[in-house]
């Protein structure tokens, strides 16, 4: 009876054609599992063995000595710093209290090489026409050249005037140091200038000499400063120039091998007997080597610790004095707070050099490097260096914080945007509204995010920086910007980016507040909009925040946008700006990435401290997405 | 006297100031993104359509969709004018008129000729893509809305797809190199690469060589496959939903199999969801540059893609295949972050960011259009 | 016996007595105990309503007058416009975009409450209102009572203290919960919790509550709770009661009026309306022969 209701159907290999259907399905399902699981392996792999070779790149490092000599480079560079703050307040001292006198020197030059660019034949004639004067024999002869000269020099005179009637004050004091008056007074004192003798008018001269000497001590305190590094600076050049042959002849030992043996296998096939016998010789001088004397080549250093004590102490002392040395009273505030924070910044540098010297005294160049430090120093490390001739740094951290002050930046704007948006469009929109603004928001996540970039280089940039120009705006920390592309810009645009995101995701928290809440509070007279901040908001709070983490996954993974826009600095933002630190430039870790990837040879240590940085992101993104989702499951929002 | 008079004015104008507010913030977003389709169609649209310029000229500029992209010389000519060529008509220009005054020669890599070559890579790119894509994404749909039952590999793979949609395109970027481009993955080819090779097997008259596919079509096709799957399944999904329990159950119930009933009471009705989640897939796909910056595209190539692959048949394909290409976004990218801008290579630039711009936003638009029209008409 | 015809006596019965020519009919038996205008605190006048811009009417030509400071319980089976008709009495069919009242008008203490220059805000101030699924906010029990005062503008603690107390004392409430205020409200029984809406909607002193279901989603205990709660009220407030339970409307309200497809059918006192209607339909409907 039962076989009335039997499966029927051609069987294959034990399986129906019913399940072979559903294998099918089930497989194309679970590919999304092998996906995920795939890039977590190809990803952890190369991670895992950055690591020992990572490890083993820092032993080199250590018994190279390059080690030390980065302790008087770091030293040299924290110098440096300050050093070029006590630049930086000599020259805008400079143009505040001599603003008109530098403006005269260089406005004089300006017009001198102009003079000379456009009349430069008639000065030669004009030359010409002199000597042959001074060479004149008879007067017959010096009459003639008198009329030469006289036609001449009336022609220079007519050429000076169209010159100097056409300059155009805005092009050649393009600094705006000059007022109408002074600016008429250069002129006039033009009006009479001499090619040949090329002499800078009096006016211009007096006002070089009164520059010069009000600035004197100014000047004298800042290279006072500047000449305090010197000996450190030698020492520096000459520890890099010995650690980098010891690391240059180490690299080359290590590879011998290798290098024996391809010049081998090439004799054996080379074309001409000679060519054979040369490659033959080659190899045959290398030789190789057990282990690369590293105790008998670190030799070289000795004698350095003594000469590192030396520099620091005189640096040391030649700063003092220097310091001491600079003015009080400047001609405006911001002079002032540079000279304030060069005096600040001083016993800092001090405290370091010496914590330094102290460290540099302990390090021994056999001390073996632990695993550790080679997971710390990739993700604290402060520097990322590649392709360098001294050594390579892979470190996490200014990509980090590149990565994270962007995000940062595009979240605070986007999120007020976005939903401000979503309770207007929710709550107070009428219906018509709603079908436009909605599609619209939504096309935004459609921009394809290279064009945001370009549109961030071409226009956004400029934009800014120009904003940040204008006198009022004077005040905004950071304000004017050096850099067209910096996080700000990148910020912003990102913003654009994370506002579809958060839009959708809040529209849908706000939409799912239940009814009856809205009712209770309209009932007990509450407005519209004070229910809304009232009670919708704070009851849609948790899938707001579900939206903003889902924003910051969608704004950290971002590429293009950070690659084109950012500004590509590798170094950590100087936060002693305050907020003025969104003005610099960053680099990002999606953007190392994309810039480097295409660059690197598979295998080699670069390549896989690239994948390791993407390995980070990867983990960053999954968990903001299971915490949001979990916020989301939590209370029970759909979205 | 009427009790229920307005009274807290104050409460009045905060609520209003607030309600501006938000419709500030609102319409504040609208002006941005429409400010900048703007300035780019302000840009852009003389260099595709010359009649907009302040020159004038033709209609459309057909050379700058049908030419390869080319280095581009800018020139001072004997009238001090400035003039700008693509190499190649700069030779022929130079043949032409051996007298010709040329000064201040510059070349810019890139920024002359036409985009054909992203145009067409970028088509191929999206078509290898939204092929497996579709295939893939539409049967997981299917598998998890009408076969899986609750439970713990269902979980699984719901708990994969959601991760996966989160991951930054560039991580996409990097497995895809290392698994599409330097993993040894099998490819038919005429000539076998000894050095990547692992194992070559002779096969209709070539070799199945285990060699990985490097820089090519395929890979970044997968690579952005894999990147759009969790949209292409959520869409699908929804769609499937979206058909009433009633027409499977009615199917099933006249004797059909599950797969019958799949085939013949689902899938037709879910045809328009499909529709909408494939041109929401190539919407995203189209403009991503970081999966594809390292495993498919190249920033200058001098032929089509078919016209270079030279092997017959299966070889054929399998030679297109493994073939790097140009790319939109990534042309976009080298021209914007690599060239600098100046009056010669400025045309090239906007008007690849224009016609790029105006093709994503075209697909995006009826996608968004498909998706409020079907749920608006299929209420069953 | 169902009339449609605003002229029919039937529906005429329930106008106010301001009208002589509306008044006479007024003594006839089904209406014996009108409500003096100057007792009304509500009066519903000849008031059409329609969710549909007025395509079709859910309420028709509704005539009768609710007295001050008494229960009066509206009764009626599902979707005969009971709740409509309540929910028109503070406007909170506002929130619905298509909805208007066609014909006649609401007056509250004299004013029509759909003149352009009433506030709906300002109305919602006076009418409180319950609801028939208890909504206390996601908030702790103290910002629930308080909300209405808080969204007022007062900021005082002292002031805010004393009217949640008040307020929680008055609902009963407050021996219950005077040692958790600052506990989510979400954490109380639901017969503790449409009592602390109950407290929060006489926070604000309003002359009118208005109560939609309140008991239909609690067990028989709470319910009886509500009830003693309505019973205490009453002498503060003017309170209108949609009920489904018309052991209910016999328990706690003076006055009953009997709705049917969108018209009312009876209003009189609560002991005539259940022993002695003088309409069949309320006869068949309060002996449960339908609804």
């Amino acid at each position: 009876m039962a076989t009335h209701f039997k499966r029927k159907g051609k069987r294959l290999l034990g399986i129906d054609r019913q399940s072979a259907i559903r294998f099918f399905f089930g497989g194309n399902a679970m590919i999304s599992i092998l996906v995920l699981g795939a890039i977590c392996l190809f990803l952890a792999r190369e991670a895992v063995l950055f690591f020992p070779q990572h490890q083993r790149d820092l032993e080199v490092f250590r018994l190279t000595g390059q080690e030390y000599a980065n302790f008087v480079i770091e030293e040299m560079d924290e110098f440096t710093e300050v050093k070029s703050l006590a630049d930086q307040a000599f020259y805008q001292e400079m143009n505040e209290a001599y603003g008109i006198q530098r403006g005269l020197v260089d406005c004089y030059g300006a017009l001198n090489d102009r003079l000379f660019d456009n009349g430069e034949d008639l000065i030669d004639e004009l030359e010409d026409a002199r000597d042959e004067l001074d060479d004149a024999d008879g007067e017959e002869e010096e009459t003639l050249a008198q009329a030469d000269l006289d036609g001449i020099q009336s022609e220079w005179d007519d050429f000076l005037r169209a010159e100097l009637g056409k300059a155009d004050r805005k092009t050649i004091d393009s600094f705006g140091r000059l007022g109408e008056k002074e600016w008429q007074e250069l002129l006039d004192a033009m009006a009479s200038w001499d090619p040949v003798e090329d002499e800078p008018p009096a006016l211009v001269n007096d006002a070089k000499a009164e520059m010069t000497k009000g600035m004197a001590a100014f000047d004298a305190a800042r290279m006072q400063i500047g000449s305090a590094g010197s000996e450190l600076a030698r020492l520096r050049s000459e520890i890099i120039k010995i650690t980098t042959e010891i690391k240059t002849e180490a690299v080359a030992d290590m590879s011998s091998a290798a290098r024996k043996k391809a010049l081998l296998e090439g004799s054996v096939n080379a074309a001409t007997e000679e060519a054979r016998a040369s490659l033959k010789a080659q190899a045959e001088a290398i030789t190789i080597r057990e282990n690369f004397p590293y105790s008998e080549r670190i030799k070289a250093l000795e004698g350095s610790r003594e000469k590192h004590e030396a520099a620091v102490t005189s640096l040391k002392s030649g700063m003092q004095a220097g310091v001491a040395a600079l003015p009080t009273e400047f001609a405006s505030t911001e002079v002032e707070t540079l000279v304030s924070r060069i005096r600040e910044r001083t016993p800092g540098l001090f405290e370091y050099l010496d914590t330094s010297l102290k460290e540099s005294a302990d390090w021994r160049y056999d001390e073996p490097v632990s695993w550790l430090s080679s997971v710390s120093s990739f993700f604290f490390g402060k520097d990322w260096v590649t392709n360098s001739s001294f050594h390579d740094f892979y470190g996490l951290l200014p990509l980090f914080t590149g990565s994270l002050l962007i995000s940062i930046i595009a979240l605070i704007v986007a999120i007020p945007f976005s939903l401000g948006a979503a309770i207007y469009v929710n709550r107070l929109a009428g219906p018509r509204q709603q079908n436009f603004i909605k599609p619209v928001i939504e096309l935004i996540g459609a921009i394809p995010s290279v064009v945001l970039g370009f549109f961030g280089i071409i226009v956004l940039g400029e934009a800014l920086r120009q904003t940040s120009q204008l006198e009022w705006l004077s005040w905004v920390p950071g304000f004017p910007m050096q850099e067209r592309l910096n996080i700000l810009n990148a910020g912003l645009l990102l913003a654009l980016m994370a506002v579809p995101t958060i839009f959708t995701l809040c529209e849908d928290a706000i939409n799912n507040v239940p009814s009856s809440f809205t009712e209770a509070s309209l009932a007990l007279g509450g407005s519209k909009l004070q229910t809304v901040m009232r009670i919708v908001v704070p009851a849609a709070i948790s899938g707001i925040f579900a939206a903003i983490l889902l924003g910051f996954g969608r704004v950290i993974g971002e590429t293009m946008v950070v690659l084109l826009v950012a500004g590509n600095q590798i170094a950590i933002p100087d936060f002693g700006l305050g907020v003025g630190v969104i003005t610099q430039p960053a680099h990002t870790m999606t953007g190392i990435i994309a810039q480097e990837m295409g660059e690197v040879t598979a295998d080699t240590i670069h390549y896989r401290a690239l994948f390791s940085v993407g390995l980070v992101l990867f983990t960053i993104s999954l968990l903001i997405n299971i915490s949001a989702r979990r916020i989301i499951k939590r209370f029970g929002l759909a979205a | 006297m009427n009790p229920f008079k307005s009274s807290s004015s104050a409460q009045k104008t905060k609520d209003g100031l607030l309600s501006g507010f938000f419709a500030l913030l609102t319409y504040l977003i609208l002006g941005c993104t429409l400010f900048i389709f703007f300035d780019i169609a302000k840009k852009g649209l003389p260099v595709l359509m010359p009649v907009f310029s302040e020159k004038g000229g033709e209609v459309v500029d057909l050379d700058f969709l049908t030419r390869m992209p080319e280095t581009l010389v800018d020139y001072t000519d004997e009238n001090g004018e400035k003039q700008s060529l693509a190499s190649s008509d700069f030779i022929e220009y130079t043949k032409a008129n051996p007298d010709a005054v040329i000064e201040n020669k510059k070349t810019n890599a890139y920024s002359g000729g036409g985009i054909a070559g992203p145009l067409v890579g970028t088509a191929l790119l999206v078509i290898v893509c939204m092929v497996v894509a579709l295939i893939v994404g539409v049967a997981a749909a299917v598998y998890l809305n009408e076969y899986a039952k609750q439970g713990r590999f269902v979980g699984m793979i719901r708990l994969a797809i959601m991760n996966l949609a989160g991951v930054p395109s560039i991580v996409f970027g990097l497995f895809g190199f290392a698994f599409f481009c330097l993993f040894p993955l099998p490819i038919f080819t005429m000539i076998v690469n000894e050095e990547k090779s692992l194992a070559a097997i002779p096969m209709f008259g070539g070799y199945l060589s285990f060699q990985g596919w490097g820089n090519s079509l395929l890979a970044g096709g997968l690579t952005l496959a894999v990147m759009v799957l969790p949209v292409i399944i959520a869409a699908c999904e929804e769609s499937l939903k979206a058909i009433p329990k009633g027409f499977r159950e009615a199917s099933l119930a006249l004797g059909a199999t599950k797969w019958q009933c799949i085939r013949t009471a689902v899938l037709p009705y879910a045809t328009p969801g499909i529709l909408t989640a494939s041109v929401l897939g190539v919407t995203r796909v189209a403009g991503e540059t970081a999966p594809i910056m390292f495993t498919a595209a190249v920033a200058l190539k001098g032929k089509l893609p078919w016209q270079e692959a030279d092997g017959k048949g299966i070889f054929w394909v399998s030679d297109l295949l493994t073939d790097s290409v140009q790319a939109m976004p990534y042309h976009i990218y080298t021209v914007a972050a690599r060239i600098p801008r100046t009056d010669a290579t400025a045309a090239m630039q906007d008007g690849s960011v224009f016609v790029f711009l105006l093709m994503v936003m075209t697909f995006a638009s009826v996608s968004i259009y498909l998706r409020i029209h079907f749920r608006k008409k299929l209420k069953w | 016996m169902v009339t449609t015809s605003p002229s029919d006596p039937m529906t005429e019965l329930a106008t106010p007595v301001e009208s002589p020519a509306k008044a006479s009919p007024s003594t006839k038996a089904n209406n014996p105990n009108p409500i003096a205008e100057q007792d009304a605190m509500i009066e519903i006048d000849d008031v059409s309503f329609s969710y549909d811009m007025g395509k079709t009417n859910v309420l028709k030509n509704i005539s009768f007058n609710i007295p001050a400071g008494k229960v009066t319980a509206l009764i009626g089976p599902s979707g005969c416009g009971k709740s409509t008709l309540l929910r028109c009495l503070n406007r909170m069919n506002d929130l619905v975009d298509t909805s208007k009242v066609t014909t006649g008008q609401i007056r509250i203490m004299g004013q029509d409450i759909n003149a352009h220059d009433v506030d709906p805000i300002e109305l919602r101030k006076q009418v409180g209102m319950v609801f028939q699924k208890y909504n206390p906010f996601p908030k702790s029990i103290y910002e629930n009572v308080a909300y209405g005062l808080r969204i007022q503008g007062i900021k005082n603690k002292a002031r805010l203290d004393e009217a949640v107390e008040k307020s929680l004392q008055r609902a009963a409430l407050w021996n219950e919960v005077k040692d958790r205020l600052n506990s989510s409200a979400l954490g109380l029984s639901g017969g503790q919790q449409q009592r602390l809406c109950i407290a929060r909607t006489i926070a604000v002193n309003p002359r009118i509550v208005l109560m939609d279901e309140p008991c239909s989603a609690l067990d028989p205990i709470a319910t009886a709770r509500i009830e003693e709660l309505i019973a205490e009220l009453q002498e503060e407030f003017t309170i209108v009661i949609v009920t489904h339970n018309m052991q209910q409307a016999t328990r706690v309200s003076d006055r009953t009026a009997f709705f049917y497809l969108g018209e009312l059918i009876e209003y009189d006192d609560t002991t005539t309306i259940f022993g002695n209607p003088s309409v069949t339909q309320t006869e068949d409907y309060v002996s449960g022969r339908f609804g």
